[in-house]
């Protein structure tokens, strides 16, 4: 049986090789991006089981990303899990509208945190 | 292609908010702290760990530079630094050197070129010390935005039709937003509204040390990704001999 694919969208690849190893060790395929027109790259050819997703990423930003990725028939459904150093600043409730069906402080998570909220959404 | 200047109002509009300054310090120190845990873990090899360890280091000393600066431009007179001549390329080089083993572990490439007009000298007249930090913070900040697998490239030019000195910082990758570039050129780009992925701390610093050893901070928008540049005058000295 096939994993289950995981998209990380992070523009910082070390934190990004953390994530991806993380989840791969869960069991996970992933495929790492860094800016959001290359998550839509990926996006075009697959439908992952889950977006993890970073708010502050270059040139268009996470928040944007999110509003194109409700906008299409095709990507509505993927349940994103949000990983900010803004944790803090965001209300969780409000941000479910935007399909995040989970948000980890990148400032206070633990290794393996990460595979544990994606295992949880996924049930 | 467009370009601007970086205004000189960025002292009353880029720094005040506490925040924002925080915002820029979380994202070095969450990323450090987690490759401390994952070391501290087991079953992981000598090898894995030391790899993990050497990046921790690497990011701290990064991070301890954006402070160590933030904390020079709070402190840091009106009245300007002292200038001397000095050989800017090699400045350029001793900076290159100074940030390949960060460059390495994310696997980017840190790119040289010199284009000097005919028997113009790399002689600038800047302060070395504060030079070689408005270089790196550019350097820094272009690791940050360049997109992956892409390389930086530090240019050293003359600027036609004056006597100054050029030295370009160049990342490759997602064009920047016209909204974000003008912000940058009005040197608004303290909120992380502003810009995405970060306030432009790096940034703002390396507009304040260049102001305050006569030199301009410039900004060009490619296509393909974004060009920070400092400008500062020749040294007429070997003209003299």
């Amino acid at each position: 049986m096939s994993s289950l694919q995981i998209v990380v969208v992070d523009d910082d690849i070390l934190m990004t090789s953390l994530m991806a190893s993380e989840l791969e060790r869960a069991g996970y395929t992933v495929v790492a991006v860094h800016d959001v027109l290359a998550a839509f790259d990926v996006l075009d050819a697959q439908t992952p089981a889950m977006i993890i997703l970073d708010l502050l990423l270059p040139a268009a930003n996470g928040v944007t990303f999110l509003h194109e990725l409700r906008s299409h028939g095709d990507t509505m459904d993927i349940p994103v899990v949000l990983c900010t150093t803004l944790a803090d600043t965001l209300d969780s409730e409000a941000l479910q509208p935007y399909g995040v069906a989970a948000l980890v402080d990148k400032t206070a998570m633990m290794p393996g945190d990460i595979a544990r909220a994606v295992e949880k959404v996924l049930g | 292609m467009s370009g601007g200047e970086l205004s000189g109002s960025a002292k009353q509009t880029a720094i005040a908010p506490l925040y924002v300054v925080a915002h820029d310090l979380k994202s070095p120190l969450a990323l450090t702290r987690q490759l401390l845990l994952v070391a501290q873990r087991d079953g992981i090899s000598d090898q894995e760990r030391a790899m993990l360890l050497r990046r921790a280091t690497l990011l701290t000393d990064r991070t301890l530079r954006l402070t160590s600066d933030l904390t020079r431009t709070a402190t840091m007179t009106d009245s300007q630094l002292t200038v001397e001549p000095l050989n800017v390329w090699q400045l350029c080089e001793q900076v290159a050197r100074d940030a390949r083993p960060l460059y390495q572990e994310y696997g980017r490439q840190l790119a040289m070129s010199r284009r000097l007009a005919r028997r113009a000298s790399s002689l600038g007249l800047a302060n070395r010390d504060y030079l070689w930090r408005v270089i790196m913070q550019l350097v820094d900040n272009a690791l940050h935005y360049g997109a992956a697998d892409t390389p930086v490239q530090i240019s050293l030019s003359t600027k036609r039709g004056s006597d100054n000195l050029v030295i370009g910082v160049r990342d490759f990758g997602p064009a920047m937003p016209l909204t974000v570039w003008r912000e940058i050129c009005n040197s608004r780009a303290a909120s992380p509204a502003n810009r995405p992925g970060s306030s432009g701390l790096g940034l703002y610093i390396a507009h304040e040390f260049a102001a305050n050893m006569g030199a301009r901070l410039g900004v060009t928008r490619h296509r393909d990704g974004t060009t920070f540049y400092i400008e500062l005058p020749l040294s007429r000295q070997l003209a003299l001999l």
